[in-house]
């Protein structure tokens, strides 16, 4: 048996004691060593990275299945399951240090519309799943919480429609959002406003919940640079039932516009109820006019504007992709007008993957943050803080269909002012 | 400042409906029903649900709806009442106090599971009508009147009908009512069936004024139990008239002082009431 100089059963001091240092004086054995050495190097390290070679692009998202966010981005799961079918028809993501097409996977749970289980279900994503990209879910609450797990574990996080400027303004480096920012939410329908000089007053009724109140402070400013007067302001609890004093008060001021920031169910609720007090002011602006508002108030929703990511007949990016996309999810862009935005995230998530080549996340954020990239929606790049550029156009519910009326290069109508529907 | 009174009106009408029916399980047989919010919420998912099939106005459903709901009611006895009636008075109040939470409880989590999170509307559009210049929701108005007739309806019953008899009489002794021969079991099920029938009735109300989200059950418990308290317990009168004091202060201190301000109000006013009804009895 082998025993190195200095053992104590060698009988000869130990190296720590001031003894010669020797180690092994077998030549053989040594050059055995090497070869084993060489052979590892020749025959398992290719299998190590072959094993490590990708074989799908995985995509962690959580959706608002249930929970008050349901009625915005309910069935979104199939819209990701749809974008993943329809690139994969077409071969999949080419990524260059694969040298090969891959197909993308998405990996979705139900997030239930509550922050906490958001950020649960992204810290499996990322520790279980091993998603190569994260994208956000459905509103500002949610991602602020969710987006804590993708900076912590360091994981490239493509936030959508989630726009408070309380997300971007943490110093996170590893989240990009799609979307403006909050206050610049409705920009072009106060350019609108402007340029055709009709309105002079504004009453605001704001939900008081994260992304109502950022869409708001905006409003605010640029009605008034819009030259506009704010002449009420109504700061609502989300579970306001009855509207009547808010309403009363606003027909004493009678201004021209009354601008509704609020989610779905709490603008339902108050346009019935201005509706049927006969509150009618030359106009009604409704941030969120999906097409559940338009059911819910029925005949009442007509001539109500809104704000809306894209519409039928807008020809930026790849359109005919996104109606493949839609009608492979089933769902109906009336009832999820958020759609778009997704879609653009989708499309924001596959080119950052292109252009880096590679699935590393270092790589990929680098990647996404230099982005410039046209989409449906028009062109996505970000700021430093992560915020994108994609905004809403005002878009008005005529005739029962949503029609972009600004900017004219865009719009697919003419504006229809005073038009209160009553 | 007409207008919100009106409105008050139109509210306080259907917490009135809600209260009368709470009332009158306490009334006769001593229970407090603490699901009763929750059959009210129950009354509107299930009218919602019926629209998909067929526009039901909401009166010809809560036409449709009330055998279901007296069944309901029936059901309800055999779970938070039947099981007790062999305990001391005050253990019975008790267990049915909790029998009847538990029942609140999993209520709720069947809504959420059953129809999502969203609020339940049942909103159908119907025309306003102007009155010496004021705004009069012809809907509001037609459930104002509905309401108050199911009132009116509900006091002949107690006081003209045999049965109604009967349950009088339980209220005031249930073994004298017995040596009468009136059945305790049956006419306090049917009891608990007329106040089902009145909580679904005030549900399928409040939902065709108001988004009433799944969970908002004991919410509505809460406040007709205000209300009884406040109207005086075991009598129809007393919480129709509570019922309607509350929409007119809920209305005013939305108007006066802010909407966040109104629960504040309304429960610093019910303190300060009892308080001083209490001391006022021992004076």
């Amino acid at each position: 048996m082998l025993k190195p100089k200095g053992h104590p059963d060698s009988g000869r001091p130990f190296f720590m004691e001031g003894g010669e240092m020797k180690t092994y004086n077998n030549t053989v054995l040594f050059l055995w060593s090497i070869a084993i050495l060489v052979f590892c190097i020749m025959t398992v390290s290719p299998k190590c990275a072959s094993a490590e070679m990708p074989k799908e692009i995985r995509i962690g998202a959580t959706v608002s299945m249930s929970g008050k966010f349901s009625t915005e981005v309910g069935p979104f799961k199939k819209l990701m399951e749809a974008y993943a079918a329809t690139i994969n028809r077409r071969g999949g993501i080419y990524l260059k240090s694969a040298d090969a097409r891959l197909p993308v996977k998405f990996i979705v749970y139900d997030d239930k519309s509550d922050g906490p289980t958001a950020r649960k279900f992204y810290e499996r994503l990322i520790s279980v799943d091993k998603v190569n990209i994260l994208l956000g879910p459905y509103s500002s609450p949610v991602t602020f919480a969710a987006s804590v797990a993708s900076e912590e574990n360091n994981v490239p996080f493509i936030a959508i429609c989630a726009n408070s400027h309380k997300i971007y303004n943490r110093g996170f480096k590893w989240i990009v959002c799609v979307i403006d920012s909050a206050p610049r939410y409705t920009h072009r329908y106060w350019d609108m406003i402007q340029a055709e000089e009709w309105a002079k007053t504004v009453a605001f009724v704001v939900e008081d919940t994260l992304h109502p109140q950022g869409v708001y402070h905006g409003a605010k400013k640029l009605a008034e640079d819009a030259g506009l007067k704010e002449v009420s302001l109504k700061v609502l609890p989300a579970d306001t039932h009855d509207f009547t004093a808010t309403i009363v008060k606003i027909q004493d001021v009678s201004p021209d516009i009354v601008f509704v920031s609020a989610n779905v169910p709490f603008s339902i609720a108050f346009m019935r109820q201005a509706r049927e007090l006969g509150l009618n002011p030359k106009e009604f602006h409704v941030i969120h006019h999906s097409g559940v508002f338009k059911k819910g108030l029925g005949a009442g929703a007509e001539g109500i504007i809104g704000q809306s990511y894209w519409t039928q007949g807008m020809n930026y990016g790849n359109p005919e992709l996104f109606t493949e996309v839609m009608k492979g999810s089933g769902i109906s862009l009336d009832d999820f007008p958020w759609a778009p935005a997704y879609m653009m995230a989708f499309e924001v998530a596959t080119q950052a993957i292109e252009r880096a080549g590679s699935l590393e996340r270092e790589k990929l954020m680098l990647t996404l943050k230099r982005l410039r990239v046209m989409t449906i929606g028009g062109v996505v790049s970000f700021a430093e803080n992560g915020v994108g550029t994609i905004n809403t156009y005002p878009s008005q519910i005529i005739g029962g269909k949503y029609n972009i009326v600004w900017p004219p290069d865009v719009a697919t109508a003419r504006h229809r002012y005073p038009n209160s529907g009553n | 400042m007409i207008q919100v009174l009106i409105s008050g009106l139109f509210l306080g009408s259907v917490y009135a409906l809600l209260a009368v029916g709470l009332s009158l399980a306490f009334g006769i047989m001593g229970i407090l029903n603490l699901a009763h919010g929750s059959l009210a919420v129950l009354a509107a998912i299930l009218y919602k649900k019926s629209l998909v099939f067929f526009p039901f106005s909401p009166w010809f459903f809560c036409v449709l709806s009330m055998p279901v709901f007296l069944a309901f009611g029936f059901l309800l006895h055999l779970v938070i009442v039947a099981p007790f009636r062999n305990l001391s008075l005050s253990a019975s109040v008790v267990a049915s106090l909790i029998a009847s939470l538990g029942i609140a409880l999993i209520l709720e989590d069947i809504f959420v599971w059953w129809q999502g999170w969203e609020p339940i509307s049942t909103y159908i559009p119907f025309p306003t009508f102007n009155l010496l210049n004021l705004k009069i929701p012809g809907l509001r108005a037609v459930l104002l009147g509905m309401a108050t007739a199911t009132i009116g309806l509900s006091t002949i019953f107690l006081k003209k009908t045999d049965m109604g008899r009967s349950m009088r009489a339980l209220a005031q002794d249930k073994e004298a009512a017995s040596l009468y021969g009136i059945h305790p079991g049956f006419t306090s099920m049917s009891a608990l069936g007329l106040a089902t029938i009145l909580a679904g009735l005030a549900g399928i109300f409040y939902s065709s004024l108001y988004p009433l989200g799944p969970r908002q059950g004991l919410d509505l418990t809460l406040k007709a139990l205000f209300i009884v308290v406040a109207g005086g317990m075991g009598n129809l009168r007393g919480p129709a008239v509570a019922g309607l004091v509350l929409g007119f202060i809920e209305s005013f201190a939305a108007y006066l002082f802010t909407y966040t301000s109104t629960d504040t109000i309304v429960y610093s006013l019910l303190v300060a009431y009892l308080v001083l009804k209490r001391s006022g009895r021992h004076q």
